[in-house]
């Protein structure tokens, strides 16, 4: 089901204002769609920061799953993977409004950010290992 | 003018001679009439007919790769549909195995469907394969059995072009 923008501000107003937000809404998909993501994308960057021992590191969205599907790494190309559809859900949420994205869809895009941080220690690991391959470096 | 271009309008040999004088065009006259103006024609030496002979030749062995060099300049128009990028790219038969995957772990009436995206941060194109399942009470195992058998099991190069979406229908 498409939204309007006022739809989406109806969350952001919600959530300043402290009061329930109602989660079947398509907006409130949306905006589960793009918190998940950037929770798995942050915990993923992190991990690369840890391994380069670099605290400023920043990586791109798209360079960061390239790198880590062909580094050859199981888990990094696991979640190389995941993080490919999390962006993918994040941005028909975030910029495509005719698109429909159902409460169900994202149920287990919320499961795969977890599992993503709980993931931190190996992706760090992996991330060390695949040196001295470099992600490539957003400027 | 490109530099193609340049390089063959540079490298046609060009034989100095006498610009023959402009009674003897207008009048079609022959030799005699060229020589009766007092105008020498142009007398080719050896030396002359090696260089000409060299530089053509050159000309000749260096055509192909003008011709390649040209046909490399003329971007190739990119896929506007899911199935010109999968022939792009020689998806077909990897995504054949990835349906397959999908039917085996997610149930046989999982249906699989491609669109095109262009990414927000590199411009590349991307092929989105929404994979729409049913869902049961064990979809979270099926799910992770599902990707864990598709990033093991599908090479890394379609990896890299394709992206999954799961959609519980």
């Amino acid at each position: 089901m498409p939204v309007a923008p006022r739809d989406v501000h109806e969350v952001a107003n919600k959530l300043w204002l402290g009061t329930p937000v109602p989660k079947l809404t398509e907006s409130c998909v949306r905006t589960v769609a793009g918190r998940a993501y950037y929770s798995a994308y942050l915990s993923t960057r992190e991990a690369v920061r840890a391994a380069y021992g670099d605290p400023t590191y920043d990586v791109g969205h798209d360079p960061l799953a390239a790198f880590m599907i062909g580094s050859g790494q199981p888990t990094l190309r696991l979640v190389g993977d995941m993080l490919k559809e999390l962006r993918e859900a994040r941005e028909l949420a975030d910029y495509d409004l005719g698109a429909s994205l159902k409460h169900g869809a994202v149920e287990h895009l919320v499961e795969d950010a977890l599992e993503i941080i709980s993931r931190a220690a190996t992706l760090q690991a992996e991330f060390s290992a695949a040196l001295p391959a470099q992600v490539p470096r957003r400027y | 003018m490109t530099p193609e271009l340049k390089y063959l309008w540079t490298t046609v040999p060009r034989v100095p001679r006498e610009p023959a004088p402009i009674e003897y065009l207008n009048l079609g006259g022959g030799e005699n009439l060229w020589l009766s103006q007092g105008v020498q024609p142009y007398i080719f030496t050896l030396g002359d007919m090696y260089a000409a002979v060299t530089r053509a030749t050159s000309l000749v062995v260096s055509a192909p790769q003008v011709l390649i060099s040209l046909s490399a300049q003329v971007a190739e128009p990119e896929p506007e549909t899911p199935d010109e990028f999968i022939d792009r790219y020689a998806l077909r038969m990897q995504l054949e195995r990835l349906s397959k995957i999908a039917r085996e772990v997610l149930g046989p009436k999982t249906q699989v469907s491609y669109r095109l995206r262009r990414t927000r941060d590199t411009g590349e194109q991307q092929l989105i394969a929404e994979i729409r399942y049913r869902r049961t009470k064990t979809s979270r195992q099926r799910l992770d059995e599902f990707l864990r058998r598709y990033s093991a099991e599908i090479p890394t190069a379609v990896q890299q072009k394709v992206t999954l979406l799961r959609l519980a229908a």
